[in-house]
């Protein structure tokens, strides 16, 4: 089977395109119909199919309506709906959530994490990328259509141990902390923060660090109210590799 | 999302060739269905009514009978002019480029291409719906325009049987056909089709005629014109469009021209990568 030009191939597959254009003038249930008939579903097949999906999208209140009376939201739940509503294997969304309110973000994560659950292939596209963390550990960065690295968000960090790591550290004694901090040879820098008592530490050996952090915390009674890892974000990762990739 | 429950869904159906069936309808449908909630179709019912008004207006200021061409005369060369040079070839420039060129600019073509519908369903579908459209409104057009004319003689028979309607109307479906094929690949190839259109029938069709024999044999308009029936351009401003074809030879040729281009359009779509931001860019 070729997969380029393969029309076949297109039957297990779904996509969700980033693109912000409908037939403005068709109701999402005529819309989603259309769409299956093209797949080759009989009439009454199709929109029996088109209203699960809908439903499923969570578009059945507003199936009747015209898709240019849709706000953001409701068009990018209708992309997803016309994407899964012929069962595919495969499901491709590009940038998904882009423009839903949170509580529709949380349904369609949910969603996309059940897809997976269910065996199937779902792989999504996002520059909103914190996003993605929430859908899956699992994450390919690229970059001008080259794979920077893939694998688990964590061990892509690890790949990038020559960038040091941060890590930020809210606590009741701020100069204290970043005076004992400065002792430590991994440590290449602390910044103290203006306000909110925090520090924002770089380290070259993150597991030292976090080895021998709270043996000093402990020792000198240092309350700590938050202790985060900024670059453990996807986001993070995507900036370094590209910038690897730029240097 | 709360997910539709695990019911038992049907789906589409596998014998291919039903499938194949199915999948053309689908697309003639929706593309009729754009094109009739479309503004451009306002424009062209006022376009068609051209030579409606037209037709009205010779009939009351034509004068005596006895003192005035025959009607047939006159409705043959109101027909070549309006309807074949003007009225046809509009309608198939902003019907044509915009069949598959407008899903193109709209983006909308993402949803046709991302569907299992081999490309030449996608292209026969959306020729047909255009065709249809077309000729129905053409051809409602030159319904009317030849009963005012029939109305015009006090022997209506003889005039329908000098100006047979069906044969007419068949004329202007041929042409409409030709010149849609031809526009539709410009529309789903270039980014300013309507420009290429109007620059193919003002420029190459207008000027070729003028060149020697065999050149004008690269017009549509040439095999056009030689289905018309009773009609010479000798004497007439059209005179350069002279020599005629067999009206046989002419309905083939019209019709491998469309055949190609329609050829030409789905290996445009088959092998075109849309990058819309780049065309954005540019």
């Amino acid at each position: 089977m070729r997969p380029w030009g393969s029309f076949s191939v297109h039957r297990f597959l779904g996509y969700c395109p980033d693109i912000d254009t409908f037939y403005r003038t068709m109701t999402g249930l005529a819309f989603s119909t259309a769409m299956l008939r093209l797949s080759g579903f009989r009439p009454k097949a199709a929109r029996k199919t088109a209203e699960a999906a809908l439903e499923t999208a969570g578009l059945t209140e507003q199936a009747n309506k015209k898709i240019g009376a849709y706000s953001k939201g409701m068009r990018q739940r209708l992309k997803v709906a016309q994407a899964i509503a012929h069962n595919p294997e495969i499901i491709i969304l590009d940038e998904p959530l882009s423009g839903m309110d949170p509580l529709g973000r949380k349904d369609a994560i949910d969603l996309i994490r059940r897809f997976g659950e269910e065996g199937r292939t779902v792989v999504v596209s996002s520059h909103i990328l914190h996003e993605i963390e929430a859908m899956t550990n699992t994450i390919v960065v690229m970059n001008n259509g080259k794979v920077l690295a893939e694998g688990n968000v964590h061990e892509v960090r690890e790949l990038l141990n020559k960038y040091p790591r941060k890590v930020r550290i809210t606590c009741d004694r701020p100069r204290f902390l970043s005076g004992k901090l400065l002792e430590w040879e991994d440590v290449v820098s602390v910044r103290l923060e203006r306000e909110g008592g925090g520090l924002l530490i770089e380290t070259i050996e993150p597991d030292t660090f976090f080895t021998r952090l709270p043996e000093v915390i402990l020792s000198n009674k240092v309350e700590v109210e938050s202790l985060t890892s900024p670059d453990d974000t996807v986001e993070a990762v995507f900036k370094y590799l590209v910038e690897e990739k730029r240097t | 999302m709360p997910i539709a429950a695990d019911r038992k869904l049907p789906g589409p159906v596998r014998n291919p060739v039903l499938r194949s069936l199915y999948q053309t309808a689908a697309v003639v449908r929706m593309t009729l269905r754009n094109v009739m909630l479309s503004k451009r179709t306002v424009l062209m019912v006022l376009l068609a009514s051209v030579p409606i008004g037209i037709a009205v207006l010779l009939r009351n200021v034509m004068p005596e009978e006895g003192r005035r061409p025959a009607s047939h005369e006159v409705f043959t060369g109101l027909f070549v002019v309006l309807y074949v040079y003007f009225v046809t070839i509009l309608t198939a420039v902003f019907y044509g480029t915009s069949l598959i060129g407008d899903e193109r600019s709209d983006r909308t073509i993402t949803f046709l291409l991302i569907r299992p519908v081999p490309r030449e369903l996608l292209v026969l579908g959306k020729f047909v719906a255009y065709a249809v459209s077309v000729s129905v409104l053409l051809t409602a057009s030159l319904a009317v325009t030849h009963w005012i004319f029939s109305g015009m003689d006090y022997d209506a028979e003889s005039f329908r049987k000098a100006v047979p309607f069906l044969t007419h109307a068949r004329i202007i479906a041929l042409a409409a056909i030709a010149y849609g094929a031809v526009f539709t690949f410009l529309g789903a190839t270039f980014r300013r089709p309507i420009i290429l259109a109007f620059a193919y029938c003002f420029v190459w069709e207008s000027v070729l005629p003028y060149l020697p024999v065999f050149l004008k044999k690269a017009t549509l308009m040439h095999y056009v014109l030689s289905l018309i029936p009773n009609w010479t351009a000798e004497g007439s401003v059209l005179a350069f469009a002279a020599e005629p074809i067999k009206p046989a030879q002419a309905i083939q040729t019209l019709l491998w021209v469309c055949g190609a281009f329609l050829v030409l359009t789905v290996i445009s779509l088959r092998t075109k990568e849309h990058t819309f931001e780049k065309e954005k860019e540019l």
